[in-house]
């Protein structure tokens, strides 16, 4: 075995160890990832404001409920208007549903009119198990000291039909409102529903 | 769903999303349909459901290869099948049966579903008088993954005979077998335990004796995400008889369903649910050592050991004029005959528990005929302390020497023997984390315990400015003989009670030995003084005689102690119910031999104001007697991390409260009341 191979084993192991949701309270793990421009970004840049994490893959039928019925743009356009910041990560692995390339994901972003701040892409999975990502939607808000606010289900109706969105309590909606009041989040921890991310 | 409603999607998924259009479901009704890759279908156990009684259907899910659907707990994605039913108003459907599920595993996430097929079951509740065709309509909506999800929903549709008895379906009768076969049944006669350690959650299930489950692989599947993530639970591990699995979780109670196998369709499945206590691994063994250590200097001060010790105490004033290397040999051999006899009692309890007998501390007790045994034991002691006859003969020079050293060490053990139906404070806790180690941890624990128990004599035989403590020898140690006598005859009156317990035939004759002993080890004494007594070998024969009956008496059927009307009789599945109530409960976890218990009894459990608090606060009472052996109250005293009594426990809606082993009424309020802030 070369060190290459090795330190890939490694990696995985590490990698696979590593994969678990961080606590309510505690640092949201860092992560640098390229944006769909090709531009480095990171989770320090926002220090000092409030950061929404959306792991996303178009082709799930729980992320189309939610795009398919305005609901996430909405989210997306209400809190970003607030000085909010939205970062929309794919952790589709090549080959895996809900991978594009960057253009592909100019143009869904055009065309879904997503309102986030920002689409990264994460094809090596890494920031989708340093947070324990297990669905999409899965979603995290991070307070502006950086702390994991809220994690979990966007809403309380677990299921991919856009009839169930009007009627739903929206948990990001809920934790969105504390943190900007500045008070404590009454449902920081839910359990996310939707497909499996589909990592490497 | 309407199509129309979703936007285009990007070139790579146009096409899987194309294809989903046709599976659509078509708003038309059927017993079964495909819509894309499952079949569903509607199925009736019986061509005819009895009016007034209950009939099962099934939707039976047929996923094409690669495909599976989820269970009541999906895991780490997915969504459980969910059916919403149209019903006449003479039928009302129950929640659905899950079979047992699969672990399905892509890597990191681990899911939970069927694969290939599936029947869900639900019961149907028919209304007394019903007749002729019902029509049943079923939506069921479900999300098929192979590395894709697609969702799925089906109208189905069933027309139902209903008449006076139940006919069943011979061409499902299979079907439906297979099927209710793989439900979760209740683990009847199993021992499940779910204890806390550190961060994780240890869950162990012993068969009943006497099952085999050698062979098979085992999954546990949680219940939702609160007892444990999907991907947290590693596979089961059948280890010392037991099926073991730990995983990393908060939860105070675990929830779900123990799968075991011998093949993909040999399996049977077991519901679990149960609270998780706090496990006495969590303890350091260097504190665990400690406390040990303070339970046997606390032993010393016990009823059935104050006494006896006494007496060695006096032995060592009497021989003052010893010198200080024979008394240090002495010392020492005290300390080894304790030691020694707690390692035969840490030996035995260690391989009988191996042997897979739940038993504790004090567990020769549940053995008439030990205490028979301890009865005589204690009626000579008294006897002696009487100055009825004197140990040991008298012996000169060397052999004298060995008189008191046989006599040292001899001492040790029968302090060991006399103080095992005491508990000291402290020694609970040691001794169950002792029991619940491998044997080198378990031993160091007895060590630690028989070190502290032999601690303060060992102290009088090396400090050579000893003697200066204790009170010059002189007449009034003769009156104090007889006071501890009576102690002694007392314990030895107790123990006849607790034999009444065990084997009420055994209490007359067992009176008789102890009388027959008593005028034995009188006249031996006469016989020490030179003087000559007649009866000698007649007393001797009525003791052997007394000693007889005793011991066949004692071998005889137990009765259960009759209890106050207020205690109830603790058993698990009671303790379930009071869970599943959410009403506070207390155990008394107790035995008649068990003398930390009577006082414990007296001073608080049974004083009208402790009942009346009880009451108050609606706590349920349970009264766990241990007085004969009992597998189940071992195993539930193994569960709160004891394995001897006493031990009290107190639960409200917060976590359960162990209270000490000396109670008091003050302490018990104090407890009712944290009870109640908790719940508030």
């Amino acid at each position: 075995m070369n060190i290459r191979s090795l330190l890939s084993v490694l990696l995985l192991l590490v990698g696979t160890a590593s994969f678990a949701a961080p606590e309510i309270g505690k640092p949201a793990p860092a992560f640098v990832l390229k944006d769909t421009q090709g531009k480095d970004v990171s989770l320090a840049d926002y220090k000092g404001k409030i950061v929404v994490l959306e792991w996303i893959n178009h082709g799930c039928p729980f992320v189309k409920k939610h795009y398919g019925s305005g609901n996430m743009q909405k989210l997306q356009k209400d809190y970003t208007d607030k000085g909010v910041v939205w970062l929309s990560i794919a952790s589709s692995a090549p080959g895996k549903e809900g991978y594009m390339k960057a253009d592909g994901w100019n143009k869904a972003i055009a065309e879904k009119k997503s309102a986030a701040t920002a689409v990264l892409l994460d094809p090596d999975g890494v920031a989708g198990r340093a947070y324990g990502a297990k669905t999409t939607p899965h979603m995290f808000v991070i307070d502006a000291e950086g702390r994991v606010a809220y994690k979990g289900a966007i809403d309380d109706r677990p299921s991919a039909d856009p009839a169930d969105v009007p009627g739903a309590k929206n948990y990001v909606r809920q934790a969105l409102d504390s943190v900007l009041a500045g008070k404590a989040v009454t449902t920081p921890s839910t359990t996310p529903y939707g497909c499996g991310v589909k990592y490497k | 769903m309407i199509p129309s409603k979703i936007n285009p999607l990007p070139t790579p998924l146009r096409a899987l999303f194309a294809s989903a259009l046709l599976w659509f479901p078509v708003l038309s009704s059927a017993a079964e349909k495909t819509v894309g890759n499952v079949r569903a279908a509607l199925v009736a156990e019986d061509l005819r459901a009895p009016a007034g009684g209950t009939s099962w259907v099934g939707v039976r899910l047929t996923m094409a290869p690669g495909w599976h659907t989820y269970w009541k707990n999906p895991g780490d994605s997915g969504m459980a099948t969910r059916i919403r039913w149209i019903l006449p108003p003479t039928v009302t459907a129950g929640d659905i049966h899950w079979p047992a599920p699969e672990r399905i595993v892509l890597p990191p996430l681990v899911s939970f579903g069927y694969e290939k097929e599936t029947l869900l079951l639900v019961p149907l509740q028919i209304a007394p008088g019903a007749t002729g065709p019902v029509k049943l309509s079923a939506r069921v909506d479900w999300l098929e993954c192979s590395d894709v999800c697609v969702p799925g929903r089906a109208d189905l549709e069933l027309r139902l005979n209903v008449g006076p008895s139940a006919q069943p379906n011979p061409a499902v009768a299979d079907l439906f077998a297979r099927y209710r076969n793989r439900l979760p049944r209740p683990p009847d006669g199993w021992t499940l335990e779910a204890n806390r350690s550190g961060k994780s959650v240890k869950v162990s299930l012993q068969p009943p004796t006497g099952e085999n489950i050698s062979s098979k692989a085992f999954t546990f599947f949680p219940e939702d995400e609160d007892t444990a993530e999907a991907g947290a639970v590693p596979a089961a591990v059948l280890r010392d008889g037991k099926i073991t699995v730990e995983f990393l979780s908060e939860t105070k109670r675990v929830q779900g369903v123990l799968v075991a196998a011998d093949g993909p369709d040999a399996i049977v499945a077991y519901s679990l649910d149960l609270p998780v206590t706090d496990g006495p691994a969590t303890a350091p063994l260097g504190w665990v050592l400690l406390l040990a250590f303070a339970g046997g200097l606390l032993l010393n001060l016990m009823p059935c050991v104050l006494p006896v010790l006494s007496l060695k105490a006096f032995g060592f004033l009497k021989d003052a004029g010893l010198d200080a290397a024979s008394r240090r040999r002495q010392g020492l051999l005290y300390v080894a005959g304790v030691v020694v006899s707690f390692w035969a009692l840490a030996g035995a309890l260690l391989a009988l528990r191996a042997g897979g007998q739940g038993l504790g501390w004090g567990f020769h007790l549940q053995s008439p005929r030990f205490v028979l045994v301890l009865i005589g034991l204690f009626v000579l002691l008294a006897a002696n302390l009487w100055g009825f006859f004197e140990v040991g003969g008298r012996w000169v020079g060397a052999a004298a020497e060995r008189g008191r050293s046989w006599g040292a060490f001899g001492s040790g053990v029968l302090a060991t023997v006399v103080a095992t139906p005491c508990t000291a404070p402290f020694m609970g806790t040691a001794i169950g984390v002792a029991l619940a180690q491998p044997a080198p941890a378990a031993l160091a624990v007895f060590t630690s315990l028989a070190l502290g128990m032999a601690f303060p004599y060992w102290l009088l035989t090396v400090v050579p400015a000893a003697g200066r403590w204790l009170p010059r020898p002189g007449p009034w140690m003769n009156r104090v003989k007889m006071v501890l006598g009576f102690f002694l005859l007392a314990t030895a009156g107790w123990l006849l009670w607790v034999l009444y317990q065990q084997s009420p035939a055994a209490v007359g004759p067992a009176a008789a030995l102890g009388a027959a002993l008593g005028v034995a080890a009188w006249a031996y004494g006469q016989k020490q003084r030179g003087i000559r007594f007649r009866w000698y070998a007649t007393t001797l024969a009525a003791v052997l005689a007394a000693g007889a009956w005793a011991w066949s008496a004692a071998g005889t059927g137990a009765i259960s102690s009759s209890e106050n009307g207020v205690w109830e009789v603790y058993t698990p599945e009671r303790v379930a119910e009071l869970e599943k109530e959410g009403r506070p409960y207390f155990i008394d976890f107790t035995a008649a031999w068990c003398l930390t218990c009577q006082v414990n009894k007296k001073t608080t459990l049974e004083k009208p104001e402790t009942l009346a608090l009880f009451r108050e606060n609606n706590v349920a009472l349970l009264r766990a007697d241990w007085t004969n052996r009992d597998e189940t109250i071992a195993r539930a005293l193994a569960g709160w991390g004891r394995s001897g009594v006493p031990l009290y426990v107190l639960k409200g809606r917060g976590a359960p409260a162990l209270l000490p082993a000396l109670l008091t009424p003050g302490l018990v309020r104090d407890a009712l009341s944290k009870m109640k802030e908790e719940a508030s």
